[in-house]
């Protein structure tokens, strides 16, 4: 009887062992997003990964020394950088194009480039900046192996900085958006850009974020700062983290004045934005408010006050000049850039809550 | 204890190699392997692929288990919503409907997709997809919940390339993906108010009510369609000298018998004239203009089935002007700074082609590009891309050397310079590459860059040929050809469907004997008998040009010195008849070891310069026997004339 008990438990903790292996005998090994293709074990409840195969994908060195019988893997942040340039590089393209109001001489002329930007649909949707694609005509994108397709605009909002283009390709790599809230100040950034040139080699700047959120006078949204040089080539591309992740849209279009080092990318929250903006409205949704504003200037500087929205002038009913603006659909708001950071996150085309003060009293108000 | 735990160990093997899919259930009831989904949803790995459709269309209603599938109602798994609003459909719509190769692993439950372009890995359970090898993360996974292997619609259907729409309303859902366009450009969704083509000169509103189906490469013919019945189209040619705008109205016209005329206008201000025509089935609608650069003819054809499609295609057409208007106009024109970049997508080939050169071979040919321009003196140039395997020609290197070889040997050193060959980097390519440069003759300077790399199994040579005009003193032939080479790109080629593919260079080497039953001749492969006769024979050398002729006449008490008498006589009479000029008069020249008179002389024949040289020896006492041959200029190499030479001295007597 003993015997038997110890067999039928023996048994079913070898079936329980054995469940543990999950539905599959394979375990697929991915680093940053690309799949490494090569047999993996999976034994004991651990991973057992090919050496080679591995560091490689990460972009490391691998030796074998014979005599020690030992294998060596060197690996740098330098290597590191060129492994995510060099996956992330066929996901960013070249935007070229003639200007539209040329001159009759200027029709033959060299198209100009604009600019660069990053495919986010393996089937043919790519990231610009707006100032890159408007005013364009005859639309091309070159990808850095040379392919060469027209382009179609189908989405452009000059406020946020950002254009879809579409063109008719499918099998791309579209680059991976990084998640929002792992950008901080202080870690690593790299431009990618590709200028026009028949080697198509796409130029690469590195850099830290130098600042999350930050507001320019002449940028409805905040931005993301950083030093890595964004110069003409980049406008449109991506700006990405280590992981070769993308965390904002390059834009040539803000320069800090008199400063240098000063370079700006539309962040990653503002382009799911727009994408998802696009795809629901075919454009983005922006309450149309009867009265303007102005920034007090702490507001300006970016410093936190209670005082930062004044309401300038207005046609609407319920908000008076001098009013101040504090709260917008439950986000407090100090600047129009947080109010227009505050409509971007909660506005849906249906109605905005403001809450203001007016001679000392607080007040609200639902604007249609 | 050991034979019960050997027992036990095998098992245990059972179990470890069952998949648990039936875990749960109670150990001692038998494990059964999950069954692999019904074929009829999941093809067996490997199974040939439908032939790939050219318009894909699904449409059904969430719930329906008859779907429309490109044309046909087929009936499946019922599709079903998971998540939020994701829809899973049976794997069998997508095979069906795009085509694609289904591969199914049974082991790991992955489903592989094959497309074009597009590999998308999938696994039951798995939110976590694969796309061309790089993860990305779907909203819902795939399912397998019961025989059928049921996938995200949009994510495969949007990464093949198609569009996706949903009516909330009727709950329908519809996706499309179009037939490709011509030259990968966005057909059908350009948006402007205008198309035109800015190197032609024309424009016209932008008839969105048709697809265009065709655009020649050079922008010659272009052609919308409405659908099969009704279309109109845009043929352009070199301006015609001699139209007579009356004289061409009257005669279209005319050759519109059978039909009703319902319109006749001459259009004096453009040269042209716009005419309407109809028969029972029929509706013409036609245009043609004759300006200084080109002659142009609007052609429209409908059935007379649908009147509001016919009288909007005629409004559209009536839009056309000879003038391209930039503002909201697609420029069709393909043409950049003086060149078009050639594509063909067939065999992953792209070359920029000179504007104005006309593609001289047939859209056929496998292996052969050639474009070509004529100007008015009918000077060819050229610019020709070919490509053969590696394993019959040679890789790049090697037949970069075999090609130059062989020119130097045909080309006239005295006009023709070459350079060595050097390896260049150019855009996609690096290429071995040479040139050699043809001045001085009495043709025009001619210029030759040839170029060669490799691409997998395939050799390419790219051959740009320029023939300068006297007053195109500045032309930077360099430049020319770098940049038709810098924009030179052919994607690699996959030798199990193209197969192997062979040079057809002339035999220049072997040989066979041309004979008669009085003489015998031994002759290079690459000379081909013309006509051959006892006392008379005529080879003709395609490949150099090179002609000659042998003769055998009496010439009583044949000697040395009567026979340089003859050559000297003909030496006469070409100076009179032909204006020749005599170069060498009748002298001796030794060749293998026999005696000839040997004389050469210069000619002109269609406006070039030809080289003749006679030989002349007696035999048989009686007889005289001459070979006469003819080299054009450009071919008059020391090579060539020692290969002719060589075929002298195998001359046999019977």
């Amino acid at each position: 009887m003993k015997a038997k008990k110890t067999l039928l438990c023996l048994l079913l903790i070898l079936v329980l062992c054995s469940t543990v292996v999950l539905a599959q005998s394979t375990v697929r090994v991915y680093v940053n997003g690309m799949r490494v293709n090569e047999d993996v074990i999976l034994k004991d409840g651990r991973t057992y990964v090919p050496l080679r195969a591995v560091s490689e994908t990460m972009g490391a060195e691998v030796s074998w020394d014979e005599a020690s019988f030992s294998a060596h893997i060197a690996f740098t942040e330098d290597d590191a950088i060129a492994k995510i340039v060099e996956t992330a590089s066929p996901s960013v393209v070249t935007i070229i194009g003639n200007y539209i109001d040329s001159t009759e001489a200027s029709k033959f002329s060299h198209p100009t480039a604009h600019g660069s930007g990053v495919v986010y649909r393996s089937n043919g949707y790519i990231l610009t900046n707006a100032h890159v694609v408007d005013n364009i005509k005859n639309l091309t994108v070159v990808f850095n192996n040379g392919d060469t397709v027209a382009g179609q605009v189908l989405f452009s909002d000059a406020l946020a900085d950002l254009a879809i283009v579409k063109v008719n390709k499918i099998g791309l790599s579209p680059i991976t958006f990084a998640d929002a809230s792992t950008i901080a100040a202080g870690k690593t950034a790299i431009a990618i850009g590709t200028p026009i040139s028949l080697t198509m080699r796409n130029s690469v700047t590195k850099g830290i974020v130098s600042g999350v959120g930050v507001p320019l006078e002449d940028a409805h949204y905040k931005l993301l700062q950083t030093d890595t040089t964004i110069n003409p080539g980049n406008s449109g591309g991506p700006l990405l983290n280590a992981k070769g992740e993308l965390i904002g849209i390059n834009s040539s279009k803000y320069a800090g004045i008199g400063i240098e080092n000063l370079g700006f990318a539309i962040p990653i929250d503002t382009v799911t934005h727009a994408i998802n903006q696009y795809e629901a409205y075919g454009k983005i949704l922006r309450p149309s408010f009867a009265f303007t504003m102005e920034n007090s200037w702490e507001a300006k500087i970016g410093l936190p006050t209670k005082k930062g929205i004044t309401v300038k002038t207005s046609n609407d009913a319920q908000l008076k000049a001098g009013d101040i603006i504090t709260t917008v659909n439950g986000i407090s708001v100090h600047s129009i850039a947080d109010l227009n950071e505050a409509i971007k996150q909660t506005y849906n085309g249906t109605e905005v809550h403001i809450v203001y003060t007016r001679g000392g009293e607080t007040r609200e108000a639902i604007l249609k | 204890m050991k034979k019960i735990l050997s027992a036990v160990l095998a098992i245990c093997m059972l179990f470890t190699l069952a998949l648990p899919a039936m875990a749960e259930e109670a150990t001692d009831a038998p494990i059964l392997i999950a069954p692999a989904p019904s074929t009829d949803s999941a093809p067996a790995e490997g199974e040939a692929a439908p032939e790939l459709p050219a318009r894909v269309e699904i449409s059904f209603r969430v719930g329906e288990s008859v779907l429309k599938i490109n044309g046909a109602d087929v009936e499946v798994a019922t599709p079903y919503v998971v998540g939020e609003g994701v829809t899973l459909v049976p794997l069998r719509v997508i095979t069906e409907a795009f085509g694609a190769t289904v591969g199914w692993d049974g082991d790991t439950q992955t489903v592989t997709l094959d497309y074009p372009g597009v590999n998308i890995v999938l696994q039951i359970g798995n939110p976590v997809a694969e796309v061309n090898g790089k993860a990305q993360t779907l909203l819902a996974a795939p399912e397998l919940p019961e025989s059928s292997t049921m996938v995200p619609l949009r994510f495969i259907s949007e990464t093949f390339g198609a569009t996706v729409s949903y009516d909330e309303a009727t709950e329908a859902i519809l996706v499309v993906k179009e037939a490709e366009g011509e030259g990968g450009t966005v057909v059908g969704q350009i948006t402007t108010k205008r198309v035109g083509d800015s190197y032609y000169n024309w424009s016209m509103e932008n008839p969105t009510n048709a697809t265009m189906t065709e655009r020649r490469f050079d922008g010659l013919y272009t052609c919308f369609d409405i659908d099969e019945n009704n279309y109109f189209d845009i043929y352009i040619d070199t301006a015609r000298e001699d139209f007579d705008l009356n004289r061409e109205f009257d005669a279209t016209k005319k050759g519109l018998t059978g039909y009703t005329l319902t319109k006749a206008d001459k259009l004096p201000e453009l040269n042209g004239y716009h005419i309407q025509a109809r028969d029972k089935v029929e509706f013409i609608d036609m245009y043609a203009f004759n300006t200084e650069d080109y002659y142009f003819e609007l052609f429209g054809s409908y059935d007379n089935e649908n009147a509001a499609v016919r009288d909007e295609c005629i409004r559209i057409l009536s839009t056309f002007t000879l003038e391209y208007t930039t503002e909201d106009t697609h420029d069709l024109s393909n043409a950049k700074d003086g060149f078009r970049q050639y594509e063909d997508e067939d065999h992953g080939l792209s070359f920029p082609v000179p504007v104005g050169y006309y593609m001289a071979t047939d859209e056929d040919m496998p292996n052969t590009v050639i474009f070509t321009s004529l100007d008015e003196d009918d000077m060819i140039s050229a610019v020709s891309l070919y490509f053969y395997s590696v394993s019959e020609a040679g890789d790049a290197k090697a037949l970069a050397e075999k090609d130059r070889k062989t020119n130097i040997f045909n080309y006239n050193e005295e006009i023709t310079k070459f350079t060595e060959i050097a390896e260049v980097a150019h855009g996609a390519h690096t290429m071995y590459e040479y040139g050699f440069e043809v001045t001085g003759s009495s043709a025009s300077d001619s210029y030759t860059k040839d170029a060669f790399f490799t691409v997998g199994d395939y050799v390419y040579n790219l051959s740009v040929h320029y023939k300068k005009n006297e007053d195109e003193k500045d032309f930077d032939f360099e430049a020319y050809a770098k940049k038709i080479l810098d924009g030179t790109s052919a994607q690699p080629l996959d030798a199990n469907e193209i197969g192997l593919i062979m040079r057809n260079d002339p035999n220049t080497t072997d040989t066979y004997v041309s004979k008669t039953d009085a003489w015998s001749l031994t002759v290079p492969l690459s000379y081909t008998e013309l006509g051959v006769a006892e006392t008379t024979a005529m080879y003709v050398n395609s490949s150099n040009g090179t002609v000659f002729s042998y003769l055998s006449g009496e010439l009583a008490n044949a000697n040395f010195t009567k026979a340089q008498s003859e050559l000297k006589r003909v030496e006469t009479e070409l100076v009179k008849d032909e204006g020749a000029k005599v170069i060498k008069s009748a002298t001796a020249k030794n060749i293998d070891g026999k005696q000839y008179a040997y004389d050469i002389l210069e000619l002109e024949m269609e406006g070039e310069k030809v080289y003749v040289h006679q030989y002349a020896c007696p035999a048989n006492k009686n007889e005289l026997h001459v070979f006469m041959v003819y080299f054009p200029e450009l071919t008059y190499s020391l090579g060539n004339i020692g290969q002719f030479e060589q075929i002298v001295s195998t001359l046999v007597l019977k």
